[in-house]
Formats: structure tokens, sequence, C-alpha cells
């Protein structure tokens, strides 16, 4: 009887913890989503912010975000991946390999504002970058180059050594292995992780506060020219992205819609994230089923 | 064992010098001595089989000649393995191609996750084999390895989706795909079936014909139905070496017969 009522219990503590969680989920996404909903629309998405009038829209902002991500996935996932290969196959336990590892677990956890601020300093003012999206970009590399790294590592060390040795018994040699081998037995994860790590990028803020910038300058979307200051696509302009125009738009805002546009905003935002980390999961699965072979 | 009985072993075993010789051969790891001196002959198109209790070094001593141990950050040799002329432990060894001259299929069927095809071509492509060459040798592995009327309507599909003994024997064929000289079983039938041991024994007893075969055996029996020479090992050393009807039937050593006869395992 007494060890039914504990495993009872427990059983119910285990319940409790998981109904709290999803409640606390489901209520903050519906409150955003509903809220924000009614918000979005073409207008919304395609016109650009006013900083006094009412009707403002985020397209220059969604446009900042996508680049920045873009950028940001451009330095990092070569770099991650390949230190990742490097952390998991190369390198021999030792001092410098612990010094490499520690480096990377300590940058992990750096709060963004730290990354921030570090970015203003080398970035923005030792590099003479200024405000600009290759600021920022590089700032947010700092910021998501560990996650890449440890996601990279742990799918290569995850794959059992047995598939190691028998390419390599066949005479093999240990690049042409990890390359045709590990890696692509790694790649579902990797892709995984470098995914929902694009969703993390994508809703940073504070990173990015002093590195691309609090302002956009008026764009031309019919120059693509990246060289012209007014070309959406210059790397050296100020930019603005989704995640920071809801921040800045909260505290310092003086348009009468402010609650509009930082709900419509934050619901954009939201939904981007949702999307990238549903695709995460179905892509992933996807191209594991596709290099395995038909069942 | 005495190193004139093993000169007379050798005698009585083949007049012809051995494919391979193994001459004072020890393994370390790190301080530990995991096989110790040992010296014997492996006989070409013969199967040799290696037997002894868990731990005596058995493994090791296989791993050693295609160099699978320098794997191991601590592994180290002492003594020579010559093959066609060559130390195989010399450090100057491409082990790259030593492995693919000598093959070896592992204790637990480990196929690629990736269709049955790309398991036999994944050697064959980065040796740059020419395409027109491919299908044929494909084939011929898979029939060498007995398994190409259960797979040959099938070859896209993964290799997963096999028995546990169909993808030992894909191991193998995809072992025979590269045409090796020598190839060596690490216990192949230890985590299979009694009928599927039994299909790929009688696949080791056919591939004789054409490769010289090294088979580390838990099983006894197993040693004394397929080999030509059987080896029993304990404790890193070689105990005694012979004629596989000699050895099971008339032991020389002490210890061998009482690890024959079940006094100790």
């Amino acid at each position: 009887m007494n060890r039914r009522i504990s495993n009872n219990i427990a059983t119910s503590v285990f319940i409790l913890c998981a109904v709290v969680m999803i409640a606390t989920l489901v209520y903050l996404l519906g409150y955003i989503l509903t809220n924000g909903f009614a918000e979005i629309d073409w207008s919304f998405l395609s016109s650009n912010s006013s900083s006094f009038q009412e009707g403002g829209g985020i397209k220059n902002q969604l446009w900042n975000s996508f680049y920045i991500l873009m950028m940001t996935m451009l330095f990092s996932v070569p770099l991650g991946v390949l230190g990742g290969i490097y952390l998991a196959e190369y390198s021999k336990p030792g001092k410098i390999t612990n010094v490499i590892r520690t480096s990377v677990e300590v940058l992990s956890s750096l709060p963004s504002i730290v990354v921030g601020m570090f970015g203003l300093l080398v970035f923005v003012q030792y590099m003479g970058l200024g405000y600009s999206i290759i600021a920022g970009a590089l700032a947010l590399t700092v910021f998501n180059l560990p996650v890449i790294v440890r996601v990279t590592e742990d799918s290569i060390r995850s794959i059992p050594l047995k598939q190691k040795n028998a390419s390599l018994a066949l005479g093999i040699t240990h690049w042409h292995t990890v390359k045709t081998v590990l890696v692509p037995a790694a790649f579902p994860g990797i892709l995984t992780g470098v995914i929902l790590s694009a969703g993390r990028v994508f809703g940073e803020a504070a990173a990015l506060l002093f590195t691309a910038g609090l302002s956009t300058p008026n764009l031309n979307f019919t120059n693509w020219n990246p060289f012209e200051s007014t070309s959406p696509l210059n790397p050296f302009r100020s930019a603005e992205t989704l995640s920071v125009h809801i921040w800045k738009v909260n505290s310092q805002g003086i348009m009468p819609d402010v609650l509009e546009i930082a709900n419509g905003s934050a619901a954009v935002l939201i939904i981007f994230v949702l999307i990238f980390n549903l695709s995460a999961r179905i892509i992933g699965g996807f191209i594991f089923a596709k290099i395995s072979g038909k069942k | 064992m005495q190193a004139s009985d093993l000169g007379k072993e050798k005698k009585e075993a083949n007049a012809v010098s051995p494919l391979m010789d193994i001459k004072n051969l020890s393994v370390f790891y790190g301080e530990k001595e995991a096989v110790k001196n040992v010296s014997m002959p492996i006989e070409g198109n013969k199967v040799t089989a290696f037997i002894g209790p868990s731990g005596c070094g058995k493994s090791t001593l296989l791993r050693t000649i295609n160099r699978m141990n320098d794997q191991i950050d601590s592994a180290h040799y002492k003594g020579e393995i010559m093959y066609d002329g060559v130390n195989l432990l010399d450090k100057k060894i491409d082990v790259v191609s030593l492995r693919k001259e000598i093959g070896m299929v592992f204790q637990e069927p480990n196929p690629f996750p990736k269709p049955i095809i790309t398991n036999l071509t994944h050697a064959l492509k980065f040796y740059r084999t020419k395409k027109s060459e491919i299908q044929g040798i494909v084939e011929t592995a898979l029939k060498q390895a007995a398994l190409w009327d259960e797979v040959k309507n099938r070859l896209n599909s993964s290799a997963q989706s096999l028995s546990g003994g169909q993808q030992q024997r894909l191991c193998i064929a995809r072992a025979l795909a590269l045409k090796p000289q020598v190839l060596l079983l690490d216990e192949p039938t230890s985590a299979l079936d009694p009928i599927s041991s039994a299909k790929v024994e009688d696949l080791i007893i056919e591939l004789k014909k054409h490769y010289t075969i090294a088979i580390v055996t838990h099983n006894m029996e197993q040693a004394a139905r397929i080999s030509d020479y059987t080896t029993f090992m304990y404790n890193g050393e070689l105990i005694e070496y012979g004629e596989t009807s000699r050895l099971f039937t008339n032991p020389k050593e002490q210890r061998t017969e009482e690890y024959l006869t079940g006094k100790f395992s």
C-alpha cells in the first residue's frame, strides 16, 4: 500500500510538472500570437517603420534580421563545424585540447550583453567597422560559434566507433572516413543544431544593440549594389533588427500605436522562430531517412 | 612453448615458407603487456584459429596485424610481423594500403547505415575503381559471401534492414570487394544465432581456397570445425601452436589440454 502511494505521488508530481510547463508555454505563445496576429497584415510587413505617426511597418527590420542571420551563419557554420570535427576527431587529449574546450564552454555561457560590449570594443571601434551589419554578424558569430562547435562535436561523437573502424579497416584514410562516414551520419544532428541556433540568433537583441545599432538608413529596395549606402545589401550600414525594434519601440517609442507595433513584431518573431524549430525536426528526419536508404 | 618446439611445429605444418611470419611480437597498452613475445607463422590459403580465454590477447594480436591498434594512443609494439618481405610494424608502412590488402571483419556486424550497394562501393569509390567494373566486383563479392541471392533484388535497401547474419556476410563481402590477400575475422559469429553462424562457417571454409584467413574465436568447436591450424593463447602468451587436428586430439601442453577439456575458461 505504502509503495503504491509513493509511486502514485511520484507519477502525479511528474505529470504536474509537465502540465505547468506546457500550460506556461501555451499561455505565452497564445498571448503573443492572439495579441499580435490582428496587427499582422501585408502593409505591416511591407511598409517602413515610422517614428511619430501611426501605422508604421517592419519591412526594414525584418529584412535586417534575415540579412544578419544569413551573414552570421556564413561565418559561424563553416568555422563551428570544422572546429567541432577537429575536437571530435583530431584533437589529442591534453592541455591544448582542454584549453580549447574550456574556451568554448566559457564562450557559450557569456551573457549576450557582454558579447555586445565586446563587439562594440573590438569590431565597432578597434576594427573601425562602426555600427554595421557586419559588426553585428561578427558579434553574433561569437555568440553562436560555441553552440555549433558543441553540436557538431556531440553529433560526431555519438556515432558508434564500429562505424569508424569499419571504414578504416577497409583501407580508407582518416579524412575520407570523416568526410564520407562520420559527417554524413552526423549530418541530421548537425543540421538540427544549426537550425535551432538560427532561431536563437534570429531572436537575439542584446548583442546587437551596440554592434548593429538602433537605426536603419533609408533603404532603396531597388538598389542591390552592396557598395551603395542605401542598398539593403550594404554590410557596412547600421541595421535595426526585429528584436531590437521590439525593445526600442517598447522603451523609447513615441508613436501612438506602440503597443500594436510591439505585439505585431513579437508575433512575427515568434512565428519565424517556430518555423525554424519545426523545419529543423522535419528536415533532419527527412535527410536521415534519405541517406540511410529506404527501409 | 620453447623456440625449438616452434621450429618443429613449423616443419610439421609446411615445408614452404609461410605467408606471414610473426616474430617475437609483444604488444603493449601503456605499461600493460597484452601480447607477450609471440612467434608463429600464418600459412597461406589456410585457416588459422586463435583460441583462449577472454583477455588472453588473441584479439589484440589480430588487430595488430592490420594495425587497427594504432587507433589506441597508448598502444605500441615490439618484434616483427614479416609479410611479403616487409615488416608490417615498420613505422614507414602505409597502414591505409596495408588494410586494403589485409581485410578485417569485426565481432559485431558493422555495415554502414546506408544502402546495401553503397556498403560495397564505399571503398571501391575511394580507390577510384572504374564505374564499368564496379557492378561486376559487387556481384562477385556478394556471391563469394553467399549473399547475392538474398539481396540481388534489393541492393538499394538499407543495410540495416538485413538480419544479423546477413549483415555479417555483407561485411565479409565488403572486405572481399577489395580483393584482399588475407582476411582477419574477429569472433565473426559471436553475435549471431546458430543458423547464421553455420552459414558464416561454411563461407569461411569456402573462402580459404582463395584467401588466407586468421580467425579469433571463443568457440572451440568452431575452431575445430573450420581451421587448419590453431593457436592457443593464455595471458598474452602463446601456449601452443599446431595443426588443428593434432592440437585438439593430442595437445602437447598441459594448459592446452586443461583448456580444451574445460578445466578453466
